[in-house]
């Protein structure tokens, strides 16, 4: 649920002072798949490395070593990846407010990338799944057309309650509709509050 | 040379006190990164529906359990693995 007494006091960098926090969303956790496994696969190859003891193989600790040495480096480089890619899941937010969007991307020491554009000045909100997995996971890119430029919001969330959601924004801020879009902003938020573990 | 069970306990000490340092300091690294990033712990990761009601801050708690756990124990399966 949208609560804009206690959304008042949210704070993020590039905020103005009359904006008002309506949503966030991060990209869907499907972009972590690939470090989850590749990082489980090191683990099981470790945990069958290291018992070659137990198994009976002959090997003197001079040789154990040198087989196991390469195969930690690489299972410690591999889980400390799926750290990286967590975090920059973890840091990377779209925050929606009622007159702006911002993005928030970090990774680390190689980018920090803060994005914002009008609500306004957007002149197409698309929204775009390819593939099979998209489709049944509902996750997609939404692409903005504004006067800043085009921008893709890949790996977008909840895509089809996200870009109502969007859109409802939007046509709120355009000026001189006068309530000429008032059944759309209803119907759309209805689709806003359906947003639940995004909002507070 | 052979390693004395003194020698690898005070392995075993010596590369515990550097995980728990370095998981320490990770950890206050992507804290103020976060910080920095968002200025606010209301963008801590959200739960399922039902965890809802836990707050933000908890959420940031949870995490950095979560962090140091995950960081020790991936350095001690490595330490683990070539005893």
């Amino acid at each position: 649920m949208v609560k804009s007494q206690a959304n008042a006091g949210i704070e993020f960098p590039g905020k103005e002072p009359e904006e008002r926090f309506r949503f966030y969303f991060r990209q869907h956790w499907i972009r972590l798949i690939p470090s989850i496994f590749r990082a489980i696969g090191w683990t099981l190859l470790i945990f069958f490395a290291s018992a070659m003891n137990l198994i009976g193989l002959p090997l003197i600790d001079a040789t154990r070593h040198f087989i196991l040495v390469p195969l930690t480096i690489f299972f410690v480089l591999f889980q400390m990846h799926l750290m990286r890619r967590w975090y920059e899941y973890f840091l990377h937010v779209i925050i929606v407010t009622d007159i702006k969007i911002h993005r928030f991307k970090t990774r680390f020491l190689l980018m920090e990338n803060e994005w914002s554009v009008d609500i306004p000045s957007i002149r197409d909100i698309r929204r775009v799944q390819r593939g099979p997995v998209q489709v049944i996971l509902g996750y997609g890119s939404i692409t903005l057309d504004s006067a800043q430029g085009e921008l893709e919001l890949h790996f977008t969330p909840q895509l089809r309650k996200i870009h109502e959601a969007i859109i409802v924004q939007r046509e709120e801020n355009r000026p001189g509709t006068n309530g000429k879009n008032a059944q759309l902003i209803k119907d759309v938020k209805r689709a806003v509050q359906s947003l639940q573990p995004y909002t507070e | 040379l052979p390693i004395s069970s003194v020698n690898k306990a005070m392995y075993a000490f010596l590369f515990l006190a550097l995980t728990a340092l370095f998981a320490v300091l990770t950890e206050l690294l992507l804290w103020r990164l976060f910080l920095r990033n968002t200025s606010s712990v209301h963008f801590a990761p959200p739960l399922a529906p039902r965890f809802m009601h836990v707050s933000s801050e908890s959420r940031m708690g949870l995490l950095a359990v979560l962090h140091l756990l995950y960081t020790l124990g991936i350095l001690c399966i490595a330490y683990l693995a070539l005893w």
